[in-house]
């Protein structure tokens, strides 16, 4: 198999007296859609932020293209940071900022497209995610959903390499939710990104991702594709996956 | 027993240290957030747009409330001054009174802790959601320095609004002074005016300024400062820990504000 993109060896996390990442090892391939599954409260948006770097690990490696990422120099991190783009969970929106600003920032401020081109860009993207019109609205006047899909322009927006989604349909009705996902699939196939995603959409997300990872307790119990999850032994992933009979407490 | 005398004596003693440490740490942390934002002021290129939205926000918008207490207090200036004067037969001298105490004091101070009221506690409120609402970190995952964004424009802003609102709260003030002590309590307003022209030097509206400008970089910062470090409050979280960085904010920077005032003064004097 080729060398992983990303790759976290052994690495711990923790806050005060909770340990959240406990020797998480986890390997991210290029040009495909890793998710990482996992009860809530396990960790993974901490988890996506270490690859990202705003969080740094308290022990362990995370490597990029084989490098450590935290000895690069500082303007090597912000060249490689510029290749990745992140959506978080709750949109982050900014709410002093119109729609179209908030998609047009990272245009504005990490290239040097003429107002012209940007808002063409801004536009395209407000109209592939079915949301054209509501450019000179707040982020406060939106709902749930829309936010969610704001988010994502601004996301996408960048044409960025590595895209980190962090449940990105979490609050959208099930049309929007497939919509979401054939939009990332579907990008994912034409600009060959790679994309790591936090889901709880089972099963799903299993269509669009070639790989998934389970997080439960700190580490990684499963990384593989959707077949060979599906089929595993491994009671924990199979408690997570067909929940049926397990009790709240676990969740 | 002896434990129990050990743990008396310890107690103190470990609070102590703990609380010298976290204030050391947090000086150090102002410090350096402090010295990024004035090196982000310079860094290429220019945020021209941000810089005048807060010029706009600290300084436009500010007109009236300094208007208001500019007035007020030179009018209140101008009845005590005349009752004090006139007691050793010297209500001539009010036009000084009111100008030398408003552009070398009153102005600078009572300037920067109107703004603090209106713009420093708006700052610390608006960046402090953005911290919990991970904007601040949605910025970093752009490659957008959060202070060089967020602090240094405001900065810029307030050094350059700073001096200004200071000049139209003496300017008025010195008017308010008139009123009352012209107007209402009699003095001759050519008297009034010469003594103002005569008293005041080049070096007073100077010492002003000087103080009007550290004002604002006190201001700014401190404002900046607790918004932008809300989610490291160990008293609260979310939208208390706002209220509280708000709150901090605009008691430390009236107390900041009054402790370096007489620092000055006591330099420039």
């Amino acid at each position: 198999m080729d060398q992983p993109l990303i790759q976290f060896e052994n690495v711990h996390k923790s806050y005060g007296e909770n340990r959240v990442l406990r020797g998480v090892d986890l390997s991210i391939y290029k040009g495909e859609i890793t998710t990482i599954i996992g009860k809530s409260g396990e960790g993974k948006s901490v988890l996506l932020k270490h690859i990202i770097g705003l969080v740094k690990p308290d022990s362990g490696n995370i490597l990029f293209d084989g490098k450590t990422l935290f000895s690069r120099k500082k303007d090597e991190r912000e060249l490689l940071r510029n290749r990745f783009s992140y959506m978080f969970q709750d949109s982050a929106l900014f709410d002093s900022m119109t729609v179209y600003d908030n998609i047009a920032l990272p245009l504005r401020e990490g290239t040097k497209m003429k107002p012209s081109e940007i808002s063409e860009c801004v536009a395209k993207r407000l109209e592939q995610l079915d949301i054209s019109g509501i450019d000179a609205k707040y982020p406060g006047q939106l709902s749930g959903g829309m936010k969610k899909r704001v988010a994502l322009a601004r996301a996408l927006v960048t044409d960025p390499e590595i895209v980190l989604f962090d449940e990105p349909t979490t609050g959208l009705d099930p049309i929007r939710k497939q919509a979401v996902h054939t939009m990332i699939s579907d990008y994912q196939k034409r600009f060959g990104f790679t994309g790591v995603m936090v889901s709880h959409e089972i099963p799903d997300v299993f269509s669009i991702s070639q790989r998934v990872a389970m997080l439960n307790e700190g580490k990684i119990v499963f990384q593989g594709n959707a077949d060979e999850l599906m089929a595993s032994g491994d009671p924990v992933v199979q408690g997570f996956i067909t929940p049926q009979g397990m009790d709240l407490k676990d969740f | 027993m002896t434990i129990t005398m050990l743990s008396l004596i310890e107690k103190p003693i470990r609070t102590t240290g703990q609380n010298t440490l976290a204030l050391v740490s947090i000086l150090g942390r102002a410090g350096v957030f402090f010295a990024r934002s004035v090196f982000f002021v310079f860094y290429l290129p220019f945020q021209w747009r941000r810089i005048l939205e807060q010029v706009y926000f600290i300084g436009a918008k500010s007109v009236t409330v300094i208007v208001l207490t500019g007035g007020f207090t030179g009018m209140v200036l101008g009845l005590q001054g005349y009752y004090t004067l006139s007691k050793f037969g010297s209500e001539g001298l009010l036009g000084s009174a009111v100008a030398l105490t408003l552009i070398k004091e009153l102005g600078p101070v009572l300037t920067a802790i109107m703004v603090i009221a209106r713009a420093g506690s708006a700052m610390a409120a608006e960046i402090g959601i953005m911290r919990i609402s991970e904007q601040i970190d949605a910025l970093k995952t752009m490659n957008i320095n959060p202070i060089r964004f967020l602090v240094s424009p405001r900065l810029l802003a307030g050094v350059l609004s700073f001096p200004l609102l200071t000049a139209l709260f003496d300017t008025v003030g010195i008017l308010g002074g008139y009123l009352t002590g012209s107007k209402l309590l009699g003095i001759n307003s050519g008297i009034y005016f010469f003594r103002v022209e005569a008293s005041v030097l080049m070096s007073d509206v100077r010492e002003g300024f000087i103080k009007s400008v550290i004002f604002a970089l006190v201001v700014i910062t401190v404002s900046c400062f607790h918004g932008y470090y809300t989610h490291m409050r160990k008293e609260g979280f979310g939208a208390k820990g706002v209220s509280l960085s708000t709150t901090t904010a605009v008691v430390q920077a009236c107390v900041i504000v009054l402790i370096v005032d007489y620092v000055i003064t006591s330099i420039l004097l």
